[in-house]
């Protein structure tokens, strides 16, 4: 007190005061451009609001979260947003563990390869989903005539269009997609590895099977935490790929959230339900990212 | 004092971010004064103060039309120096949405492109305004009945029907030839038809790839809904019972789900297609017949790599006779709408009068094919200066059905159809279980 006195403000709030002018423009940024965003969305989701009609909107309190919980294809759409990151996540981590364990290795043109492996991450997503989309097209896509040339099919398949195997299409190009972001960040994990471990535990007789199970994947515990953690979410609010691939068909076979979502909003023209769905998707992101983290915290 | 010199000067930015925000708001604010007191001197002194007039459109960013699009500004600017046509090219599949969200912030172009598929929702909306006034009664009268009627919700006409043309049958002369049919001869009949499409299905290209007899659109789109009610007519179906209420649940409407599920189950059309794809696989000899509107000429030519010489390879003719025993097709248009947020709404009145009289759609139609709505020149010869245009005139006037109403769910309704189409066609589901299901639909959406 006699210091705060002598001095006018101690050095400690005046390090919090600073701290909080320097946070500030990051924050209003951030209050602008995400907050206010997501705010106005919960907002309206309580109207009945229509893109036909924006200057009459009445409120409707949860009557826009009762029908979407109760029509069947907010269910419907989680189901398959759940199964399409569950699959995408786990393929993406086990073949981007692999891609990574390979370009961890010493062998001629490694950094070559390194490189060559990072094209399919700089490309842009919408770019990636018009590629695949002509690579499945039925009729005069790459991929069934390369298939059929070589013999594995005989006739067109169509990718696509097939409401067994669309999800299976859009999961393809995701993977392509995002691998490279995968496969780098572990790389980068297992470079950070001491080398006197790995041969220590060789020294002591460890096989390559022991070596990963007991130093590998120990040390690289906290980037798969963070890199399977940013794909779920990546991918739990992916748009692009299936609105350009499928546009949520065929029947509805690949309808995310997301793309829900945006029917709703900008082909139906009701925002407010539209604006319910994005928010009840929030809170199911949120739910599962805490629960993920809980999950994978060390005590 | 580095700590006091950060905190200056990161002030300093904050203050410019709000500064900036709010020099925009006032800026915006003088723009509307400005405009305000424009208005009331264009209302005064027409032709002294200058005029931009913004114009959505997809036409204008396509290689086929975009070089009349920039001749009708011109030609307009030519008789109206204060006038410039500022376009906003949005893509054909975005535009509704685009705009729409455009006019939430009150920033709607003053003129947009639609079509007939989802013209009913801006139609419903409040984001346009009605046309009747502002065109004049000789302008309205003077629009084709049918497609009048089209564009016109509760008694008022809420946009003019532009550039617009009615679904025929194309056919591929070679593929004819190769299965054994004469080639100059184009199937009278939809039996007729089935059968001719069976037999080029048998084919194969020389790389042996499939070729398929006849194509019908029917991807999950509102659009391939309207199309579908091509079909529906010529089976003598209907939306709505003869006392207005919805009603599918006839043998017209099963006849015409079961048209479409054979064409999958018989592989003679590719499923989920968009009618471009379509239009693409006629252009490089794998689609032996579809019916589309005047649209597909330029792609054919552009994809074909044969230009003009591929003109010889097909040939155009009226609808097939189906149940009723005539021809029957539906008329679609590009649509034009002023919207609420136009501040010169008698200009754009007069733009959109310039674009659709003799002189200018003549110029379009000797690039693009297009047709008139105009009752009194739709039947001119410069309209009618080929045997396509002539087929599509034909179609148009003669052989054409009106569509159903416009009404705020009509364009889900379009997609409710086209999705129903999709679940006959791709998996072996009943067709009445999806009749059903698509009344009780439609019901909600339209009544």
């Amino acid at each position: 007190m006699e210091r705060i006195l002598r001095h006018g403000i101690s050095e400690r709030i005046k390090d919090k005061i600073f701290l909080i002018t320097i946070l500030s423009p990051a924050l209003l940024l951030l209050c602008f451009s995400i907050f206010i965003p997501i705010l106005k969305s919960v907002y309206m989701s309580f109207f009945d609001l229509s893109l036909t009609n924006m200057t009459n909107p009445v409120f409707n309190g949860l009557k826009n979260y009762q029908e979407v919980l109760t029509e069947g294809a907010f269910l419907h759409a989680f189901k398959i947003t759940v199964t399409y990151v569950m699959l995408i996540v786990s393929i993406q981590f086990v073949l981007g563990m692999l891609l990574s364990l390979l370009l961890n290795k010493e062998f001629r043109g490694r950094r070559v390869l390194r490189s060559i492996v990072l094209i399919p991450w700089i490309v842009p997503t919408i770019v990636v989903a018009l590629l695949w989309m002509w690579i499945f097209q039925a009729d005069y896509g790459l991929m069934n005539y390369v298939l059929m040339k070589i013999g594995i099919l005989a006739e067109p398949t169509k990718w696509v269009a097939d409401p067994n195997l669309a999800l299976v299409a859009v999961i393809v190009a995701a993977l392509w997609r995002q691998l490279p972001f995968m496969a780098t960040m572990l790389l980068a994990g297992m470079q950070s590895i001491p080398q006197e471990l790995v041969e220590a535990g060789t020294i002591d007789g460890a096989n390559k099977w022991q070596l990963f199970r007991h130093i590998t994947l120990p040390f690289l515990k906290n980037v798969i935490k963070t890199v399977t953690l940013v794909a779920i979410i990546e991918n739990f609010k992916m748009f692009p790929l299936f609105w350009i691939m499928t546009a949520g068909g065929p029947m509805n076979k690949t309808t995310t959230l997301a793309v829900l979502s945006y029917q709703t909003s900008f082909i139906e023209l009701d925002i407010g339900k539209g604006a319910a769905i994005g928010t009840l998707w929030l809170i199911i992101l949120m739910i599962i990212s805490a629960i993920y983290n809980k999950l994978l915290t060390e005590k | 004092m580095k700590k006091y010199l950060s905190i200056i000067l990161i002030t300093l930015l904050c203050l410019n971010i709000f500064v900036g925000c709010s020099r925009k708001e006032d800026n915006k604010q003088i723009d509307n004064e400005n405009n305000s007191s424009k208005d009331t001197l264009d209302n005064n002194e027409t032709n002294l103060k200058d005029i931009t007039l913004t114009f959505a459109s997809w036409g204008v960013s396509e290689d086929s039309t975009k070089d009349i699009f920039e001749t009708m500004a011109a030609e307009y600017k030519k008789i109206n120096p204060h006038v410039t046509i500022d376009y906003i090219s949005i893509p054909f599949g975005d535009i509704k949405k685009q705009t729409f969200i455009m006019s939430a912030s009150n920033d709607a172009p003053d003129i947009i492109q639609t079509h007939t598929a989802w013209f009913s929702t801006y139609a419903a909306s409040d984001i346009v305004v009605p046309l009747d006034d502002l065109l004049g009664k000789a302008y309205v009268d003077d629009l084709i009945t049918s497609l009048r009627d089209d564009y016109t919700y509760r008694g008022q006409l809420m946009g003019v029907p532009w550039a617009p043309s009615p679904y025929i049958l194309y056919w591929n002369k070679e593929l004819f030839e190769q299965a054994g049919l004469d080639p100059e001869t184009p199937p009278k009949t939809y039996d007729d038809m089935i059968a001719y499409a069976k037999k080029i299905a048998k084919l194969k290209t020389d790389n042996g790839d499939k070729i398929y007899g006849f194509g019908e659109a029917a991807d999950k789109l509102p659009i391939n809904g309207l199309v579908a009610l091509r079909n529906l007519y010529s089976f003598g179906g209907s939306i709505y019972d003869k006392d207005g209420n919805v009603n599918i649940n006839t043998p017209e409407v099963k006849a015409m789900f079961t048209f479409y599920k054979k064409l999958a189950n018989d592989d003679l059309t590719p499923t989920s297609a968009k009618l471009k794809d379509l239009r693409n696989l006629f252009s490089i000899g794998r689609l032996g017949m579809y019916m589309d509107g005047y649209y597909g000429k330029a792609v054919y030519r552009n994809l074909s790599g044969k230009g003009e010489a591929f003109d010889k390879v097909w040939g155009a003719a009226l609808v097939p006779h189906n149940a009723t025993g005539e021809s029957v097709s539906i008329g679609e248009a590009h649509g034009l709408v002023i919207s609420k947020d136009c501040k010169n709404p008698d200009v754009a009145a007069d733009f959109i009068k310039f674009i659709t009289d003799k002189e200018m759609i003549t110029k379009y139609h000797q690039s693009n094919d297009v047709l008139s709505a105009r009752k009194s020149f739709a039947s001119d010869p410069d309209l009618n200066d080929n045997e396509i245009a002539k087929i599509l005139v034909d179609q148009l006037n003669n052989h054409s059905h009106a569509l159903p109403p416009n009404n705020k769910g009509m364009e889900q309704g379009f997609l409710e159809i086209a999705g129903a189409l999709q679940k006959v066609m791709l998996v072996d589901t009943n067709v009445d279980d999806v009749i059903e299901e698509l009344n009780n639909k439609l019901k909600g959406l339209l009544e």
